[in-house]
């Protein structure tokens, strides 16, 4: 028998002294960077109804989360983001207050995962969220100052992806494809496999210049130019809005000057469901996941009650201080 | 420049991956002598070429101790891993598929409590419970699946099949296609957007060869 009070549960960590002032120092920049850009601090509850994230899916499937009960036989879970806690918070709290409003947060959150390398079941997030536009330029505010945040850190060498899941939204759409055929495309793309994606695409009968952009979304990935190839003829309305929204992001963060760090992929669909417009993941050398990642979530204030256009960044500190001290060595 | 590090899984896929990349140009001759290493190096186009086991390739490659890996599509689809599956290299084909003795065959998808017996739990799994919607017990094994329908083990396997002559020795069937296999060429996800040109490079140049 293992004594196991000597040991910690798979995938949480003690945070030595050295690692301790390093991390402290990481969030610090962070919190300073987001703080000037007007961003208040707010703090959730570590833990929630289960009822509040049921439904995320994706990388918050419900197999993903710690879960517990109350005295009364309530489902807890720890939480598994701060995006939909401080959704809940904002639409229940704060929706007489003037929009936009603009939140950061830092704390654990807590995942069921398979715990190897880089993966943990307890890491810490540094985030905001932007609630109450609609507009392109809330995406740049946020994509900008999370890379700001990245920069403030001491990490120059990174490379900030954005995708545009409403643009994936509209040709699913304008091929009639159900929930399961859906997941099963989503998922060909995502990993950028043709072959598979043929295989779907084969039985579909939609245009052939959108079929072949579905087989081709894959490579769709790089600077401005690759948004061109994506106007083909026989789009629907809601795929060129798409496309219109996301050239727009990419338009303002390089008059801004991120045009060396950004660029586009059209293919990138791993995400959660709650997420509706664009996409973003952020990587750098030394670390083989995303430092930050993110997107516009529309639909999920509404959830709560108080429908507004948001979005929201969110930076895995713990991913950055593996960067920072394997720069060191 | 950085080395690019490829993941091979030992055996005869890693040697027919090593014709490809000496056809497109990259120096493996040091991999060609008889060497119990596990690791070398082409300065000339600095690229590191590891061999692993065939299940740990795409290990290697989604935590990013491998930029690319080529690897059978039967380990992917067991471990369902986080990175690009970017060309199908068109070698090592061959299938997943249902076997059992002849009797079975049509009769599967009535059986209430059939018992599968593979070596891809999730694959079987898969294949029988969302594709058919049926419920079954599965058995995992690690080698020679063929002898569980023989000894009562279980009803059928789900296995590799590429000849067939391993199944016919021990009169077992195929009884069902459940997947076609090959060698694909995957990518870490981050090295794909951190090294994009030399990465794009090796996938045009490969897709070309296999004719995609």
């Amino acid at each position: 028998m293992s004594n196991w009070k000597l040991h910690t549960p798979n995938g949480v960590n003690d945070i030595l002294a050295d690692e301790c002032a390093v991390k402290n120092g990481i969030e610090g920049k962070i919190k300073a960077v987001f703080a000037a850009k007007g961003y208040g601090e707010v703090q959730t509850p570590t833990f929630e109804y289960y009822d509040c994230y049921a439904g995320a899916g994706g990388q918050l499937s419900q197999e993903n989360m710690f879960k517990f009960f109350d005295e009364q036989g309530r489902i807890l879970v720890l939480r598994p983001d701060f995006t939909t806690s401080i959704a809940r918070m904002a639409s229940t709290k704060m929706s007489d207050k003037p929009y936009p409003q603009r939140y950061m947060y830092c704390g654990s959150v807590f995942r069921v995962e398979q715990t190897q390398g880089a993966r943990q079941r307890e890491f810490t997030q540094s985030g905001i969220e932007l609630i109450g536009s609609y507009s392109p330029e809330a995406d740049a505010e946020v994509i900008a100052a999370a890379m700001d945040a990245v920069k403030a850190v001491g990490i120059n060498d990174f490379s900030m992806e954005i995708g545009q899941i409403a643009f994936f939204n509209g040709l699913k759409e304008q091929a009639c494809l159900d929930e399961d055929e859906t997941e099963r495309l989503r998922e060909r793309i995502d990993s950028k496999d043709s072959v598979g994606i043929k295989a779907i695409t084969d039985k579909l009968h939609i245009e052939d210049g959108v079929k072949q952009l579905m087989i081709d979304l894959p490579y769709l990935f790089g600077g401005g130019e690759v948004l061109e190839k994506a106007y083909v003829d026989g789009l629907n309305e809601a795929s060129k809005l798409a496309l219109d929204n996301i050239k727009r992001i990419y338009n303002i963060l390089c008059e801004k000057g991120y045009e060396k760090y950004v660029s586009i992929d059209l293919g990138m669909l791993e995400s959660i469901n709650y997420y509706t417009g664009s996409i973003f993941k952020c990587y750098t050398h030394g670390v083989a996941f995303p430092i930050c990642a993110g997107g516009r979530y529309d639909n999920l204030m509404g959830q709560f009650g108080a429908p507004r256009g948001a979005v929201g960044a969110a930076i895995g500190v713990n991913r950055l201080m593996s960067v920072i001290t394997s720069k060191e060595i | 420049m950085r080395y690019l590090t490829v993941a091979l899984a030992k055996g005869r896929l890693a040697e027919l991956a090593m014709e490809m990349f000496i056809s497109i140009g990259m120096d493996c001759s040091e991999m060609k002598e008889k060497t119990r290493k596990l690791i070398f190096t082409d300065e000339k186009n600095k690229m590191k070429f590891i061999l692993v086991k065939a299940t740990d390739v795409a290990t290697y490659v989604e935590y990013g101790a491998a930029d690319i890996g080529i690897v059978g599509k039967d380990t992917l689809l067991e471990d369902s891993r986080n990175l690009y599956e970017m060309v199908d290299l068109g070698f090592g084909k061959c299938k997943m598929a249902v076997c059992g003795p002849v009797e079975l065959k049509g009769k599967l998808h009535s059986m209430p409590n059939l018992r599968v017996a593979s070596k891809y739990p999730h694959i079987a799994a898969k294949y029988f419970q969302e594709d058919c919607g049926q419920t079954i017990e599965l058995i995992k094994l690690n080698g020679s699946v063929e002898l569980a329908p023989l000894v009562g083990l279980s009803d059928v396997i789900v296995d590799i099949v590429e000849t067939g002559k391993t199944l016919k020795e021990n009169g077992l069937e195929v009884l069902e296609d459940v997947v076609p296999l090959s060698a694909r060429f995957v990518v870490n996800k981050v090295s794909m957007k951190m090294e994009r040109e030399r990465i794009m490079d090796i996938v045009n140049r490969f897709s070309t060869m296999t004719g995609e």
